[in-house]
């Protein structure tokens, strides 16, 4: 990587957003090698492993010019009753991001709430720390390089020992017409708790929209991260989620896709301290012509680590679901439990499902698990609901109701369970 | 090479490295068209069955050699290795070469008619030929071909000919291109509509000569409505080099025909440094052409130095069946990449998949496997169980399942575990009087129960043994 540092000078193929010249120097440099880093790649190809799944030509890198996220004020029309749930709300859209410190947390010292460049200048080690974290067995690829290149957006850190009684949200608005990059960095220090919520939303219309969250958790901290995606048709989106947790830290971490015509989405968690736990959800409804293409990353590095993920996906119509899994556990990291579940439903004729769990085991004093299923809705509980006079259309909905509850059950907010609920109750409902 | 000597503690891990000093008649090492055509002209082929070489030979020059498999290994010269090697007094079409009788004698297959097995006639594969077949006279009463497939060539030509390369296409992949091009010999076997076959069929290969690969060909089809159980048996002497086994096995079932294939995989697997051994880059492919048809593959894989193959079923006919039972054990610095596929085209068509992996020393075992459901494969049903054993801290235990379903009646269920041998078990075991070796050893045998109770009865006993002596000294 210092390599890299040094060549900064040669010209990016990958065209950097205005506004980026300003930046501590060493985030230009950062930005520059990703940039480099992502033209030296190939282009992806419909036969590559890692694409063979996904239609390639719904995620264009050069169709659409860049935004750069700069700070702007918070506008009135932004608020949305959901804000009252939270003491920080950030806004990300075309325009900028704006913080509202509605319950006054950022005055106490206690959390931080900066832009990326503010960050780079008062905490150089931990953004360095927070950009360069990947997870080794799924290197970074040439959308996420070009991501991170054009990448802007804000930056928390939460201080020793603190807890708040609401958390943050980051309601996210994707622009139409534009190549869309925000960036959250979460800095949870140690013993100290951490709840955020992203709600992302979409204008109508073409674009890429690609969504960068790097988090570390220190000792004994706890970091809880809810994403809603609820928006249907809106750019392509990508998201590219990952972190790290040192000893006895716990991540809680749950992902609700329901809409989006090409979602790509990448959700990782490494326990590298002893005693560390990882939780992941997730949830996806798809229908009409979407494509989903989820991945998930456990890795173990530490002993005594624990990991659980349950991930579940409905299609309908003529919708694709993709979920490729990964437990990998490293040399050394023994006495670990490490789970995961992939469950789906395929709705009706024309939806399609592929599902790749895998395990990459070097350790012996373990137990990993990894689950599949794919099936449609049961017909014994089909019949059993409509033999009590329900008519099937409700009782179908009750049984998709019933197969998701194990996830939106996750959520830590009530609020934000009837949220999910509402939406999927009409994208079950809504004709196809 | 000479024999080592009998005290050697390799000879002790495997009896079978023994080497057979007969004269082999050998082509020039190196593969071009003009080998190729040596090789056909040899056996006396006629010309569609050359072309067929030809057209495999261009295809695999078009080719690259896969690197996705997680097996690691130096770039095999292709034109290092001799395609051809047989032993001289069978040229000359004598009777069995009593050197190579006793080999098989000492392998456990004896070929003389008074003694050989009980219930199975087996197909003898001595390097790139088979030397010979027992029990003919039995079969021929039913009407079974069973012969080496040089024979089958010119006995059944338009067998041969209709099935030859209909499930395995010669361009198929690299290692069958290969196959395709330069196949020697192997078995072939045909049961008539109706028959079930007497007797268990089997076929033994057995590298011999240094330098050579050895790619054989298998092709079984049961016509309608028959039944044929099938095993394989295979070794190789121990050696420094590597060498190449690269055989292509075709299976077709007609309607409502079982074929039962089993194998037990002893090729040399290497030194403890992982100086030698076989490369084991197998394609083989069931064809479940008919209604109702079953194809169960059982698979006990202990040696090799990288075994690299995916026995699969393509299920077409409706309520047609696919099985796969698989333990691969590896050791030392052994490398597995197997598995298998379930392709479900026809309707109501059923898979099992029952995977037992265990790796032991500094050995990397992966399952890597695939189940397709087709549109039309209305209420397909797939049940797949893939664990892992892990005998000490520096082995690997990888697992890569695939699953798609493009069918909503389809129902799916994939689990994979991965653990090491239970202490509570061990401690049960050792607190009544057995000592920790056994222990281990009764635990690991009733890990793989599932798989090795598909086994004829004769094969399972052995396949225990064999996993018993293979553990020995793995367990630290």
């Amino acid at each position: 990587m210092s390599k890299a540092w040094n060549t900064v000078s040669e010209a990016p193929a990958i065209p950097l957003p205005p506004g980026t010249a300003n930046e501590p120097p060493a985030l230009s440099a950062r930005r520059s090698e990703a940039a480099r880093r992502a033209a030296d790649l190939p282009p992806p190809a419909p036969h590559d492993e890692e694409w063979r799944r996904t239609d390639p030509a719904r995620f264009p890198l050069d169709a659409w010019p860049p935004v750069h996220l700069e700070p702007r004020p918070p506008r009135p029309a932004d608020a949305d009753p959901l804000d009252e749930f939270f003491d920080v709300v950030i806004e990300m859209d075309g325009s900028g991001w704006s913080v509202r410190d509605r319950g006054g947390v950022t005055q106490s010292g206690r959390i931080a709430v900066l832009s990326l460049a503010e960050a780079a200048e008062r905490h150089p080690d931990a953004v360095e720390t927070l950009w360069t974290l990947e997870p080794a067995v799924r290197p970074r690829d040439r959308h996420e390089w070009a991501a991170m290149a054009a990448a802007a957006g804000v930056f928390i850190r939460v201080e020793p020992g603190a807890e708040f009684a609401r958390g943050v949200l980051v309601r996210v608005r994707q622009p139409a017409g534009r190549w869309f990059c925000p960036l959250t960095m979460l800095d949870v220090s140690e013993r100290s708790t951490l709840h955020v919520v992203s709600a992302i939303l979409s204008e109508p219309g073409d674009g890429l929209a690609a969504e960068t969250v790097r988090y570390r958790v220190g000792a004994g901290g706890r970091l809880r991260l809810a994403r809603l995606q609820l928006c249907a048709g809106g750019p392509s989106q990508m998201e590219f989620v990952h972190g790290r947790l040192s000893e006895d830290a716990q991540l809680d971490a749950v992902s609700v896709h329901l809409g989006g015509a090409a979602v790509r989405s990448r959700v990782g968690a490494e326990a590298a301290g002893r005693g560390a736990g990882v939780r992941i959800g997730g949830l996806l409804l798809a229908a009409g012509t979407e494509q989903a293409d989820q991945q998930t990353v456990q890795i173990h590095s530490a002993p005594d680590t624990t990991s659980d993920l349950l991930f579940k996906a409905a299609v309908r119509d003529r919708a694709r679901s993709v979920y490729r899994g990964l437990i990998a556990a490293h040399r050394g990291a023994v006495r670990i439990a490490a789970y995961q579940k992939n469950q789906n439903l395929i709705l009706n004729e024309g939806a399609r499902v592929d599902s790749l769990p895998g395990l990459r085991i070097d350790a012996d004093d373990l137990t990993c698990t990894h689950g599949a299923t794919i099936g449609s809705l049961d017909p014994d509980e089909l019949f059993y609901l409509r033999s009590r006079g329900l008519p099937e259309s409700v009782a179908r909905r009750l049984i998709l109701e019933g197969f998701f509850e194990e996830i939106v059950s996750r959520l830590a907010m009530p609020a934000l369970r009837d949220v999910v609920r509402r939406h999927l109750a009409e994208r079950m409902d809504a004709p196809a | 090479m000479p024999e080592l000597p009998s005290d050697n503690k390799l000879i002790r891990d495997y009896a079978h490295g023994f080497v057979t000093p007969v004269e082999e008649e050998v082509v020039p090492p190196g593969l071009n068209e003009d080998i190729i055509r040596l090789i056909s002209r040899k056996k006396e082929e006629p010309d569609w069955l050359l072309e067929f070489r030809l057209r495999a030979f261009r295809a695999w020059q078009r080719k690259t050699e896969p690197r996705w498999a997680l097996v690691t290994y130096p770039p095999i010269d292709y034109q290092a290795i001799r395609y051809y090697a047989a032993p001289r007094s069978l040229s000359a079409g004598q009777a069995v070469d009593p050197e190579i009788a006793r080999t098989f004698e000492r392998l456990g297959i004896p070929l003389d008619e008074r003694r050989r097995l009980e219930g199975v006639a087996v197909d003898a594969v001595f390097d790139s030929v088979s030397v010979a077949t027992t029990h003919q006279k039995i079969l021929e009463e039913h009407g079974i071909v069973f012969c080496s497939f040089s024979e089958a060539v010119r006995r059944v030509p338009d067998l041969v000919r209709q099935y030859l390369g209909s499930v395995v296409p010669p361009g198929d992949n690299f290692f069958a291109a290969l196959n395709s091009a330069v196949f020697s010999d192997g078995s072939f076997c045909y049961i008539p509509a109706g028959v079930r076959c007497p007797l268990e069929l089997s076929t033994y290969f057995r590298i011999n000569a240094a330098g050579t690969g050895q790619f054989e060909r298998t092709l079984l089809i049961a016509d309608r409505d028959s039944h044929v159980s099938y095993l394989e048996g295979c070794t190789a002497p121990i050696r420094d080099e590597n060498q190449l086994h690269a055989a292509v096995v075709e299976l077709v079932a007609l309607e409502g025909a079982t074929i039962k294939y089993s194998t037990v995989q002893n090729w040399y697997p290497g030194d403890e440094q992982g100086r030698g051994g076989i490369y084991n880059f197998v394609t083989k492919r069931g064809d479940c052409r008919g209604a109702r048809s079953r194809i169960s593959w059982t698979q006990v894989e202990v040696g090799s130095a990288i075994t690299w193959k995916y026995p699969s079923c393509l299920l077409r006919g409706d309520d047609s069946v696919g099985e796969f039972y698989s333990v691969a054990f590896t050791n030392r610095k052994m490398q597995a990449d197997t598995g298998t596929k379930m392709i479900h085209v026809g309707r109501r068509t059923r898979s099992t998949i029952v995977s037992k992996g265990i790796s032991a020393g500094e050995s990397v075992n992966t399952y890597r496997g695939l189940v397709q459901i087709h549109p039309a494969a209305e209420r397909a049903r797939n049940h797949s169980q893939c664990d892992s054993l892990l005998i000490g801290d520096r082995c690997t235990a990888n697992t890569f399942p695939v699953v798609e379903s493009d069918n909503p009646t389809a129902v799916l269920e994939h689990e994979a575990t991965t653990s090491r041998i239970s202490e509570d078990q061990l401690f049960y075991l050792q607190s009544r009087g057995v000592d920790p070796e056994t222990a281990r050893s009764l635990i690991v045998n009733g890990f793989c129960r599932e798989v090795f109770k598909q086994l004829p009865m004769e094969f399972a006993v052995e396949a225990v043994k064999l996993l018993e002596i293979k553990m020995e000294g793995s367990i630290g």
